[in-house]
C-alpha cells in the first residue's frame, strides 16, 4: 500500500536497530540505560521489533463493555434515585454496595426491564436474603459477586465456618445454576501490592478452589473482578494473560468458558490530595481495562462524561499484533502459570492462605513498591514528586480514601488495601492539623 | 473433587503475525522515521512540556511566566490576540490582549528570555503580530533571531509572506500548524495541507538558490490532537513518513532533514497519551495530567509502544497512502 514510500527507503531489522542505538550511547551502558527492570521480573526493551515477534492466542470474546457507576446503599430510597439519575445519563450497568439487607422493592423502583446490568458488593452472608434478590431479578442480567475465599482473605473470617459458608454457596448455586452468583475478587491483592503476574496467578489459584469444590461446569457463570493500576501496557497484558490461562486451566477439566471481567480502577496509587491526578489516573487505568478486554468497567474516580469516550467502543482488536503487548502478555502468562503450579503443587490457594504465604508474597511485592515510591523511583505525581508544580486546594481531598480501621482477632492474616502514599499524607495531615 | 494436576501444562507460542504491512520494517532514528525521530525516543529525549500562556492581561501574564520559571518550565507557547491588527476572524478570539509594544514589554518584564524557548500563535494576522514583538523586543534591547522563538503558522495564512520575514530574520522556527482547521477534516486531508504548506515554503526557499538542508529541519508540525485516540497516533507515523518522502525530492545530504519534529496542542486531557504514543517532541498540554501520563503510567519505557497492531499498521498504511495522493492533488494544482 505504501510501495511510494517503500522505494525510497530501506527496512532496517532488530539488530540494525540496536546497533545504531550502541553507536549513538558512545559507550554508556546499553543495559543499564534502556532496559527496564519490573517488579515481575520482566524486562522493557527499548523497542519491540517484527523480527522478535512472538505471541499467544487468546481466547477473543465480542465485547462492548460496559461503565458501571458505584451506588452505596445506607438509604433505600437515595440509593434508588442515585441509580435512577444515573441510568438518566446513560449509564446501564449498576453496583450496589450493601453492608446488610435492604428492601428490594425500594432499591429497584423503576429500574427493572430497562437493560440494565446489576452488579452486587454485599458485605453480608444470607443465604435467604440471596434467594429473594435472585427471584426478584430473574428476568434481569445480575451478578451477585458472592465470593466466600475473597472475603475469607480479606478480611481474614469466614463470614460463618468454613462448611456452612460453602454450603451455603452448593444451596445459591444448586437453585440457580444459570446465574452469575459466585466472583473472585482479585482486586484485593492488586489493592494490597501484589504485582500484575502475581494478582493472574492468584486469580486462577483462588478460582480452582471452587473448581475443586463445586466443578468447572461453573465457569461461565463467575464474574472476576480485577482493579486496574496504572502501568498502562501491563495492565492491558494483565487481563489478556488471565483470558489465556484461564482456558488452559479448563482444559485439564475438558471444557472452556470465556471469563466474565469486572474491573475497577486500583486504590493502591490513589492520593488523598489533588482529586485532579486520580481523576486522570483512573481514566488511563479505564483506557488499559477496556484494551485488555474487559466486560464492565467501574467509573469510581472518573466521570460520566467517559461514557462519550470512543476508545470504549469495541475497540480490544486494535491490541491484536502489537509487539509490545504481545510479548509482554506471554511473559506475564509464564510466570503467572509457574506461581499458579507451584501454589497447587503444595495444596491449594485456601491452604496456602492458610499458612500465610500469599499474605507474605503480596508483602514483599508491596514493600518492594514501598522502597521505590519512598526512593521516589516509583512516582506519584503531587504526593512524592513535583508537589511543587501542583497546586493544593484544602478541598481538594478524597476523603473517601481514608480507611476506617477496626482491629479484630482474625483466622488468618487479612489481605488489605494499602495504598503507597497513605504513610506520607497522614504525616502531611498531622502536621497541618 | 480430588485436585487436579496441573504441572504438564505448557503456554503455545506462534512467531507469525496474522496481518503484516511492508512498512513495519522501518525504525525509529532512520529515515523514513515511522516509528519515532530518534532511536530511543523518551527514554533519552524526554517530552517537553509547553506551558499555554493566554491570560488576556500582559501583566498577569507576566506574573504567570514568572511562577512558572520557579516551577523549572522553559517552554512557554503565548496566545496572541492583536485585535486592532486585522483580524482574520470577526469573533472575540481569546488570548493575551497586545496592541503595541508597552504591552510587549509589559509581557516580558524582568523575564530572562535567553533562557526560554517560546512560541508564538496567534488568530490575528502574524506577521503584523511577529513585527510587533519584534519591535516591543528591540525597545527591550533584544529581539527575535537572538531568542528561541518558533511562531506557529497556520495552513490557512498568507505563508510566504510570513516565511520571508521568517528567514530575513532568521527566526529559529517555523511550526506549520492545523490548530484552526482540524474540524470536520479527515486525517489525510489534514496532513495533505501540512505538507503542502510546507512543501510551498520549502519550493520557494530552494528556488532562491538555497539548500534543503538549510531549511527543513526549521520546519516542524504543531497538531491540535482530535478524540479519535488510533488515528491520532496513525496519523503521527503517517506524518513522519510523508515529510522523509517529500524532503527526498530535494535531495538533502544530511539526515536530520528527513526527521519531522511534531509538537501537539493538547485541549482535551485524554488526548495526553495519543501525542505520547504518537512519538512528538512537545506538548501544550494539562500541566498534571501531563505529568501523571509521563511518570506513572510506564508508557515512555519503550519507543513506538503501538507498532505491530493489526489495526495500528493498516489505519497508518491508509492515511499515508491517501495524504500522499491529495498532497500530489494539491502539487498538482
Amino acid at each position: 500500500m505504501c510501495d511510494f514510500i517503500m522505494n525510497d527507503f530501506e527496512p532496517s531489522s532488530a539488530a540494525a536497530w540496536k546497533q545504531k542505538i550502541q553507536f549513538e550511547l558512545q559507550g554508556a551502558d546499553y543495559n543499564k540505560t534502556l532496559l527496564t527492570k519490573t517488579n515481575e521480573g520482566i524486562t522493557i526493551k527499548p523497542f519491540y521489533h517484527l523480527d522478535d515477534f512472538e505471541k499467544i492466542t487468546i481466547p477473543s470474546a465480542e465485547i462492548n463493555p460496559k461503565i458501571c457507576k458505584k451506588v452505596v446503599i445506607s438509604n433505600e430510597k437515595q440509593a434508588n434515585l442515585e441509580a435512577i439519575k444515573a441510568f438518566r445519563n446513560g449509564v446501564n450497568s449498576l453496583k450496589f454496595v450493601a453492608d446488610t439487607i435492604f428492601n428490594i422493592d425500594e432499591v429497584f423502583r423503576n429500574l427493572l426491564n430497562k437493560n440494565i446490568e446489576f452488579h452486587f458488593q454485599l458485605n453480608f452472608l444470607s443465604e435467604e436474603f440471596l434467594l429473594k434478590l435472585i427471584e426478584f431479578l430473574s428476568n434481569e442480567m445480575s451478578y451477585l459477586n458472592i465470593d466466600i475465599i475473597g472475603n475469607l482473605a480479606k478480611t481474614g473470617n469466614w463470614y460463618k465456618n468454613l462448611n456452612t459458608d460453602f454450603k451455603t454457596i452448593e444451596n445459591l448455586l444448586q437453585k440457580n445454576n444459570s446465574k452469575f452468583i459466585l466472583s473472585v475478587n482479585a482486586n484485593i491483592y492488586q489493592n494490597a501490592g501484589a504485582n500484575t503476574v502475581q494478582q493472574v496467578a492468584y486469580a486462577l489459584a483462588h478460582v480452582n478452589e471452587y473448581f475443586t469444590k463445586f466443578d468447572a461446569n461453573i465457569a461461565s457463570k463467575i464474574q472476576f473482578n480485577f482493579a486496574t493500576g496504572s502501568n498502562y501496557f501491563f495492565e492491558i497484558s494483565k487481563i489478556r494473560a488471565f483470558r489465556y490461562l484461564y482456558n488452559l486451566i479448563l482444559s485439564k477439566y475438558n471444557t472452556s468458558a470465556n471469563a466474565q471481567i469486572y474491573s475497577e480502577p486500583s486504590l493502591r496509587n490513589k492520593t488523598l490530595f489533588h482529586k485532579i491526578t486520580n481523576t486522570f489516573r483512573s481514566n488511563t487505568e479505564i483506557e488499559s481495562a477496556v484494551l485488555g478486554g474487559s466486560n464492565t468497567i467501574s467509573n469510581e474516580f472518573s466521570s460520566e462524561e467517559l461514557l462519550q469516550n470512543n476508545l470504549l467502543k469495541n475497540t480490544q482488536h486494535i491490541v491484536k499484533g502489537t509487539y509490545y503487548i504481545e510479548a509482554i502478555t506471554k511473559q506475564i502468562t509464564e510466570k503467572a502459570l509457574t506461581i499458579f503450579k507451584e501454589i497447587e503443587k503444595s495444596g491449594g490457594f485456601l491452604s496456602q492462605l492458610k499458612e500465610g504465604t500469599i499474605q507474605r508474597k503480596i508483602k514483599e511485592n508491596a514493600q518492594k513498591e514501598q522502597t521505590q515510591f519512598e526512593s521516589r523511583t516509583l512516582v506519584l505525581v503531587g504526593a512524592n514528586k513535583f508537589q511543587n508544580k501542583i497546586t493544593s486546594l484544602k478541598e481538594d481531598v478524597d476523603k473517601n480514601l481514608l480507611q476506617k480501621k477496626k482491629a479484630r482477632k482474625t483466622l488468618i492474616i487479612p489481605i488489605t488495601t494499602k495504598r503507597l502514599s497513605e504513610k506520607l499524607e497522614l504525616k502531611k495531615l498531622k502536621n497541618e492539623a | 473433587m480430588k485436585r487436579k494436576d496441573f504441572s504438564d501444562l505448557k503456554i503455545e507460542t506462534q512467531n507469525e503475525k496474522d496481518v503484516y504491512f511492508e512498512h513495519e520494517e522501518f525504525i525509529a532514528g532512520t529515515a523514513p522515521f515511522l516509528r519515532g525521530i530518534y532511536p530511543t525516543m523518551y527514554l533519552e529525549k524526554p517530552l517537553e512540556t509547553k506551558i499555554l500562556v493566554e491570560f488576556s492581561s500582559p501583566q498577569k501574564c507576566n506574573t504567570f511566566i514568572k511562577e512558572h520559571i520557579t516551577k523549572g518550565y522553559k517552554y512557554f507557547t503565548f496566545h496572541i490576540n492583536s485585535n486592532n491588527t486585522n483580524p482574520i476572524d470577526e469573533k472575540e478570539t481569546g488570548g493575551i490582549l497586545i496592541s503595541n509594544t508597552e504591552d510587549v514589554k509589559t509581557l516580558f518584564n524582568e523575564i530572562k528570555l535567553q533562557n526560554l524557548e517560546i512560541t508564538i500563535y496567534t488568530e490575528n494576522n502574524t506577521l503584523n503580530v511577529i513585527k510587533l514583538l519584534n519591535l516591543g523586543l528591540r525597545e527591550l534591547q533584544t529581539s527575535l533571531e537572538n531568542l528561541n522563538f518558533n511562531i506557529q503558522l497556520n495552513t490557512s495564512a498568507n505563508i510566504i509572506d510570513v516565511f520571508e520575514y521568517f528567514i530575513q530574520h532568521n527566526i529559529k522556527s517555523i511550526e506549520i500548524s492545523n490548530t484552526r482547521s482540524i474540524e470536520n477534516k479527515t486525517p489525510e486531508a489534514d496532513l495533505a495541507d501540512l505538507l503542502f504548506t510546507s512543501y510551498v515554503c520549502i519550493q520557494h526557499h530552494v528556488s532562491k538558490g538555497n539548500t534543503i538542508d538549510s531549511i527543513a529541519n526549521k520546519i516542524s508540525f504543531n497538531l491540535k490532537l482530535g478524540n479519535k485516540h488510533f488515528i491520532e497516533i496513525a496519523k503521527a507515523r503517517s506524518a513522519r513518513m510523508l515529510w522523509a518522502k517529500i524532503i527526498h525530492l530535494f535531495n538533502p545530504k544530511k539526515q536530520a532533514s528527513y526527521a519531522l519534529k511534531l509538537h501537539a496542542t493538547i485541549e482535551n486531557a485524554t488526548t495526553i497519551l495519543p501525542a505520547i504514543f504518537g512519538g512528538y517532541q512537545s506538548a501544550t498540554s494539562f500541566e498534571t495530567e501531563q505529568l501523571v501520563a509521563l511518570e506513572e503510567t510506564g508508557i515512555t519505557k519503550t519507543v513506538d509502544p503501538w507498532a505491530g497492531s493489526n489495526y495500528m499498521e493498516q489505519k497508518t498504511a491508509e492515511i499515508t497512502s491517501k495524504a500522499w495522493l491529495l498532497f500530489e492533488g494539491l502539487k498538482n494544482k
